[in-house]
């Protein structure tokens, strides 16, 4: 990528992020160094020094990629204990940071000041060397890479196992054969070929490298030859350009194994496209323009305030009705209002609906990574794809990348059994994992299944206190549904050995703390030797969904219609017929049906000062369980916008740790409904 | 820090720079009231600060005690801090003279309301003194004590205020 071509837009995206990222990485290890730090903190910047990676190597500034990498490989010590966080790691952790930000800065003011990384990178080594020596050696020594001097034609030609897997490529591409021999003297050799990679995937899809784990592979072993497989529908001069872009790189050897034809688009014979377009490769040819995401946020933000406005004048305008009934200008009020209503729906779904975005934006990199990692772990996998036509908006899309990378991952790596052990079980030798989406009314549902060998509850459960994250006791009152959530928590991994395909494991607890981000639902289901299913289901949209307000003494809530199966009201003296005490526990008798029941106000510990003589019972579903809400009055329903207050809510954070309550939604009359969220109602009626 | 300020780029981060010294020489603080003592929080974290005749409190359901609620400030939900009742004092009324002041930390706006305030003013570095050992110790968030004339004022630091585990707080601040 030529940097002088950079997209401006992308530019100061990338400028905008890593500047958040540094900043919040400095909040995150002050807290750390405050000894206040748990390890969420290591994870939170764990995770923020692999996005600065990420992004400063897909924009080729390889200073910040190389430092950033090191510094994620000394956060990975210290999360696994390895390396305790004294005041020398912490000044180094603070010193890298102070260079990224100079780097940053540089980047930002378009200097060419060159700005010197190599020291804080030493001291980053040292002490993970210092680490190393007390230890074995914990890496596998790598075959060692070709050690001639001379690069042969035989270097280039395909081996055995290359052809198959060019085979499986669309006969549209060509494909070449590259063969990239590095300085010397060249430092951060793996970082190099990631780079080289991270490029290459924006005109190509690489087929398959040597070292194959190039990302692992330290210097000392990494040999000065890196070889790779791309299929492209661009020429060479395009892929030596873009692996020129890379510093100290002495040679690029190339050779075009497959001259790509404009035959029938071809899949890789373990991917199978089920339902949705055959050739979803294939661009659309609709006139588009490319607009800024902030702009877009800000029309959205607006339409929000738009609908709160709405809301209210139709408040004011029946309110108007009722007082001066035969007032011309309140009737010619009445007339506008269905008007500016129809606008406002019709603004508000045009406007979603250009941020919406088809799932394939992010399914069709899993083929691949699926593949890969299968081979590795040498298993049969057939990968289907389903519903990649589905869309959602896309603030949603982005953080659901890696949630289902780690799904995924963690199916192939930890779910499948080997080919052998699959056969003796009657099972077929090639294991099948499902990705899946479909609309469910105004959700989005996310399925990953597998038939692999299910997750043991028991294992869990030895794995849980192993690891301290839970005491026996409080473990047996959870039943083996409840357990397997753990799953989820930061540093649980059931592998025997972390193996290097779980990567280092940003593991599956950004699962939780994503889709739980976005307001959405984790279901696991698994049956032992049967398989396993990950149901993820997610609202349409962040921004408005339809509610259901209920008052509960000077409160009011709001409860999203989806979740809504049923309203019943009832008499004073239906209730104690309706609702029964069995062991301490309320439920109400629904359709033959035993429901648990919430009290909303005693829920919320809100003084219930009046006797009622009628209350109202909504049924609500939540994933596959059922309650039964009390509440005290219904006002109806409305759109609602949401407003997030997660950021004071938590364990240290302004309004400690509520539960219950999702978000804040903003009313006509400037005041606050406080979002009902029923996962964490569910989770404490022991879901 | 100046948030939410675009630096262009370029130049801009100089600029803000600069602006960050020139407020540290001047040492210009809001002074607010709370019973019959004057409080002052330094004028670059202040965002603004506002009447509450046209503002909704809205209660939030079990939180701490001296939460006052949320208040929709031009569409984002912004937390009410009840200085009174996180200093201990008596809580009262809101009254015509209330005022929030709403000041921003970390890139989040928080409210603080107190019974008024009053006017800005400038410290020069011979006018503050160290807050006395009592106070230090019971209450980390007296930076120190402006004189002006008689009368005294104690500055604030107001992120040490939203540090959840200062709880215990101070019972009152005689003088």
């Amino acid at each position: 990528m030529d940097r002088l071509d950079m997209d401006d837009l992308y530019y100061a995206m990338f400028l905008e992020e890593t500047k958040e990222q540094i900043q919040a990485i400095e909040q995150e290890l002050l807290i750390l160094e405050q000894g206040q730090g748990d390890t969420e903190t290591i994870n939170s910047i764990f995770r923020m020094a692999h996005s600065i990676k990420g992004a400063s190597a897909t924009m080729g500034f390889d200073d910040m990629t190389s430092l950033s990498h090191h510094l994620e490989n000394l956060l990975s010590r210290v999360r696994a204990k390895e390396i305790q966080v004294d005041t020398q790691v912490m000044n180094t952790f603070f010193k890298s940071l102070d260079t990224l930000q100079e780097i940053h800065r540089g980047i930002q003011e378009r200097s060419v000041r060159e700005i010197d990384i190599g020291s804080i990178i030493d001291e980053i080594q040292c002490i993970i060397q210092n680490k190393k020596n007390q230890e074995a050696q914990a890496f596998p020594e790598e075959k060692a890479p070709p050690a001639e001097k001379e690069i042969e034609e035989a270097a280039l030609e395909l081996t055995k196992l290359e052809e198959a897997l060019c085979q499986e490529v669309a006969k549209k591409y060509h494909i070449y054969k590259v063969l990239i021999e590095l300085d010397k003297s060249a430092k951060m050799k793996s970082v190099k070929a990631f780079l080289i990679v991270n490029n290459l995937l924006g005109i190509g899809d690489i087929i398959t490298t040597y070292p194959p784990d190039y990302e692992q592979v330290g210097d000392e072993s990494f040999g000065d030859y890196f070889t790779l497989i791309i299929a492209t529908d661009r020429d060479h001069e395009m892929i030596y350009k873009n692996i020129n872009t890379i510093s100290e790189i002495k040679h690029i050897y190339m050779k075009k194994v497959q001259e790509g034809s404009e035959d029938n688009i071809r899949l890789p014979d373990n991917v199978r496209l089920v339902g949705g377009s055959q050739n979803g490769m294939k661009r659309d040819d609709h006139v588009t323009v490319r607009v800024d995401v902030n702009k877009i946020d800000k029309l959205m933000n607006l339409v929000g305030e738009f609908i709160i406005d709405k809301e209210n004048l139709n408040q004011i305008g029946a309110d108007l009705k009722r007082k001066y009934k035969n007032d011309p200008l309140v009737q010619k009020l009445n007339n506008i209002l269905p008007h500016i209503n129809f606008v406002g729906s019709e603004l508000q779904e045009t406007v979603m609906s250009t941020r919406m975005l088809p799932m394939e934006h992010i399914f069709n990199r899993f083929p691949r990574m699926v593949r890969d990692l299968a081979q590795r772990c040498n298993k049969e996998v057939h990968f289907e794809i389903e519903g990649r036509e589905t869309e959602i908006d896309r603030g949603i899309i982005e953080e659901l990348i890696d949630p289902l990378t780690h799904i995924l991952r963690n199916a192939v790596d930890h779910g499948f059994e080997g080919a052998q052990e699959r056969l003796a079980k009657g099972k077929n030798p090639s294991g099948t994992l499902r990705l899946s989406a479909r609309h469910e009314e105004s959700s989005v549902v996310i399925e990953i299944k597998d038939d692999g060998k299910g997750i043991d509850a028991h294992r869990i459960r030895e794995k849980i206190i192993e690891k301290g994250l839970s005491t026996a006791e409080q473990l047996n009152n959870l039943s083996d549904a409840e357990v397997i959530y753990y799953i989820f928590e930061p540093g649980f991994s059931t592998a025997k050995e972390i193996s290097d395909i779980s990567g280092r494991g940003v593991g599956l607890d950004v699962v939780k703390s994503n889709i739980g981000k976005l307001n959405g639902v984790v279901d696991i289901k698994t049956e032992l030797g049967k398989g396993t299913k990950f149901i993820i289901k997610l609202p349409l949209t962040l921004a408005i969904v339809r509610a259901l307000l209920i008052r509960e003494g000077e409160y009011i809530f709001a409860l999203p219609i989806s979740s809504i199966i049923e309203t019943i009201r009832l008499k004073g003296n239906e209730v104690p017929e309706a609702v029964h005490s069995i062991g301490g526990v309320e439920v109400f008798n629904w359709r033959e049906q035993a429901v648990p029941v919430i009290r909303v106000g005693e829920y919320f510990g809100i003084q219930d000062v009046r006797q009622r003589d009628r209350l109202f019972i909504i049924i609500v579903g939540y994933s596959e369980r059922k309650f039964a809400l009390v509440v005290d009055k219904l006002m109806g329903e409305q759109e609602i916008v949401i407003k997030s207050i997660g950021d004071f809510i938590g364990k240290n954070k302004l309004f400690g740790n509520i539960q219950g309550i999702s978000g804040v939604s903003i009313l006509g009359d400037g005041s606050f409904a406080q979002i009902i969220d029923m996962a964490a109602i569910s989770r404490r009626m022991g879901g | 820090m100046h948030d939410g300020y675009q630096t262009p780029l370029g130049w801009g981060y100089r600029q803000d720079k600069s602006k960050e010294d020139k407020g540290m020489d001047e040492n210009q603080y809001v002074v607010f009231h709370l019973d019959n003592e004057e409080y002052a929080i330094d004028i670059v974290k202040i965002h603004e600060i506002n009447r509450l005749k046209e503002i909704t409190i809205t209660k939030v359901p079990r939180v701490p005690d001296f939460i006052e609620g949320i208040i929709n400030l031009r569409g984002e939900v912004v937390p009410i801090i009840n200085l009174r009742k996180k200093f201990g004092i008596e809580p009262r009324q809101i009254s015509k003279a209330s005022r929030i002041v709403i000041v921003k930390i970390l890139e989040k706006m928080i409210g603080l309301l107190v019974d008024s305030v009053s006017h800005v003013v400038s410290f020069e570095n011979t006018e503050i003194s160290p807050p006395p050992e009592e106070i230090k110790v019971n209450c980390r968030y007296i930076t120190g004590l402006g004189k002006k004339g008689k009368r005294m004022i104690f500055l604030l630091d107001i992120e040490k205020i939203l540090h959840i585990e200062e709880q215990q707080d101070i019972q009152q601040l005689g003088a």
